[in-house]
């Protein structure tokens, strides 16, 4: 979890005195901005020690430069994203829907969990607003898939892009707590590696025990690097002002299957990495932003 | 003047740099005071059977101190409610040097790694709830807890990283190969010769002073029908890693037997007659391999006379890696 370390800056001795830009005056500094280093700093102060001055602009800068990239507290607004999970246009119904496929097998489903990391909110002139945690999505629980991106500066937003999967620094790094706790079930036990999409359910195609339909798809290594990029362009773009902003964003599970072309009678089951690429390859087509 | 000034800006930043660098040696000082008691939390874990599904198998098991962490006379080890697994159990030591663990690589972190035999259906068959909640109720972790964390938790990924702080602790370097490097000892004739064969027909992969490579190659060991094993294919899923394994360390080779990957050599000599002749290789083996050619008896004796002195004298007895259940 990356700490929300508050950085603030001596409200006496703005950085640039000569222009009034809103962090001299606000004492923060925006994910996104990278104007602190401006070199008419250095000869805008009277009265002190060239030293003195200087290691405290120094100090500021470094401060600047570390400060990149950390979301200011309380500025701007936020977009709350609702990841939803749904079957041929309608709300995901774990275990009590029988649904038909394009190939016109019959499936039900039981699990639908998946990851998604380095969510992105960018604006019309190539701002971006990065979500450094990656995000554990169970349709089980409609809580899991809310997504606060917060602190959104005014402006105009038109695409929001993520990753589906846990990039390949977080599967080999050590354990993690929170949503990377392999207590989630979502980490293979036979190998190195997440389980990025957890599908699993029945289907009478299916010739495993108990029908059992079961897709495991993960895979973060090359050649079989199964992380894909969803980016979803806004009909309208996010005008943000004031107001918290509400975009829900589906993930049809029905539409995804059928545009893989799985076919439950041949493949009831997916575990390795090779088999898992058909499967992510048509899985950004899935993804759908409604406001 | 304005270089100048911007030259002082710049030792303005690294004098900052270093303030910073300062705070986190602080964090650095204390995390190290808490090392030691982080590996006593694994040590403790490392040997408890309530890590097991039927309380009856602990990681010291099949993971034995005297045989430097491997199985003793065990080709393959018995896990829980009797079963049996399919490849040999490794040696532990020196783990810090590995980047990759298991015979085919399965996991890149010694820590994440623990999940395997933890799961593992013939070997401690548990899940990490079940795992979680017994650990998790034990006053004597909770002890643990309270020393280690803020907030006294016990978690997954702290109960793997205190078993990973446990096992990679165990170090091998107090052999007589590591005393005759350190110009305490001399080789006797016959171990100099079979050192100068090893570093001729060995190293290659067996690479000094681990004696292990992170590599993955075939030592073209005939397929075993009744149990196949594809290696390190299971995990890449890539055509040329099929019969693929990882290179072991041999320290402590003459006290880990059985050999190989599925424990198919009992004895030392059994391996150097295996690699001596080259007809025993299956076609699949690697250029390495073929190039060793066929070895005399007194080559083979004199390469494990060598062998022989990578034998450490203080891992398997070693009280930091003991058992502390044992009285």
């Amino acid at each position: 979890m990356p700490s929300k370390q508050k950085i603030t800056l001596p409200p006496d001795r703005p950085l640039n005195p000569g222009k009034t830009m809103s962090y001299a005056s606000k004492n923060r500094v925006c994910l996104g901005g990278n104007t602190h280093r401006d070199p008419g700093v250095a000869h805008s102060y009277g009265g002190r020690t060239m030293w003195t001055r200087h290691i405290t602009v120094g100090f500021c800068v470094l401060l600047g430069v570390l400060a990149v990239g950390q979301p200011a507290q309380g500025q701007g607004r936020s977009v709350n994203l609702a990841f939803r999970t749904s079957v041929y246009g309608k709300p995901c119904a774990l275990d009590t829907t029988s649904y038909v496929s394009s190939r016109g097998q019959r499936f039900t489903l039981s699990t639908v969990k998946y990851y998604i990391g380095h969510v992105t909110l960018e604006g019309r002139t190539g701002t971006r607003h990065i979500l450094a945690d990656h995000v554990l999505i169970d349709a089980e629980d409609s809580t899991s898939g809310l997504i606060a991106l917060r602190n959104i500066p005014e402006g105009t937003y038109t695409r929001l892009t993520f990753m589906v999967g846990v990039d390949s620094i977080h599967n080999t790094g050590g354990p993690l707590e929170g949503v990377l706790d392999p207590l989630n079930g979502m980490y293979w036990t036979w190998a190195t590696g997440f389980i990025f999409v957890k599908v699993e359910g029945a289907s009478p195609s299916s010739q495993h025990p108990k029908n059992r339909l079961e897709y495991h798809l993960g895979g973060f290594a090359h050649p079989h690097q199964n992380t894909r990029w969803v980016t979803l362009e806004f009909k309208r773009p996010l005008v943000m002002t004031t107001h918290d902003i509400a975009v829900d964003v589906m993930f049809d599970v029905g539409a995804w299957l059928d545009a893989s072309g799985v076919d439950v009678a041949k493949q009831p089951t997916v575990t390795d990495v090779r088999s898992a690429a058909p499967l992510m390859n048509s899985i950004s087509s899935a993804f759908r932003a409604n406001r | 003047m304005r270089i100048a000034s911007w030259s002082i800006t710049i030792a303005g930043v690294l004098v900052a740099a270093l303030l910073a660098q300062s705070s986190l040696s602080t964090q650095d000082v204390d995390a190290v005071r808490k090392v030691d008691s982080l590996r006593e939390f694994g040590r403790y874990l490392f040997y408890d059977p309530e890590l097991s599904a039927d309380s009856s198998t602990s990681c010291g098991t099949c993971h034995q101190q005297f045989a430097a962490f491997a199985h003793v006379d065990h080709a393959v080890s018995h896990g829980v409610y009797g079963r049996i697994g399919t490849r040999n159990v490794p040696a532990l030591q020196n783990l810090h040097q590995q980047t990759s663990f298991m015979w085919d690589g399965a996991f890149e972190n010694l820590a994440m790694q623990s999940v395997n035999p933890l799961t593992g259906h013939a070997e401690m068959g548990s899940s990490l709830p079940e795992v979680l909640r017994r650990i998790a109720a034990s006053p004597r972790y909770q002890q643990f807890a309270a020393a280690l964390y803020a907030d006294k938790k016990i978690t997954i990924p702290r109960i793997l990283d205190a078993l990973a702080a446990f096992t990679g602790s165990i170090t091998s370097t107090s052999s007589r190969y590591d005393a005759m490097r350190d110009g305490k000892i001399m080789f006797a004739e016959h171990e100099q010769r079979g050192l100068a064969l090893f570093r001729k027909l060995c190293a290659g992969c067996h690479t000094e002073p681990t004696f292990m490579s992170n590599a993955y190659t075939s030592n073209g060991l005939p397929l075993d029908t009744l149990m196949p094993d594809v290696g390190r294919y299971r995990v890449t899923q890539q055509e040329e890693d099929r019969y693929r394994f990882r290179v072991p360390s041999l320290r402590n080779v003459a006290i880990t037997y059985p050999y190989m990957h599925d424990g198919r050599f009992r004895r030392l000599r059994d391996v150097l007659e295996y690699y001596g002749t080259p007809s025993m290789h299956a076609a699949y083996a690697d250029q390495r391999i073929s190039d060793i050619g066929t070895l005399n008896d007194s080559q083979r004796k004199d390469i494990i006379a060598f062998l022989l002195t990578l034998t450490d004298t203080l891992l398997p007895r070693d009280l930091r890696y003991r058992d502390p259940h044992l009285p």
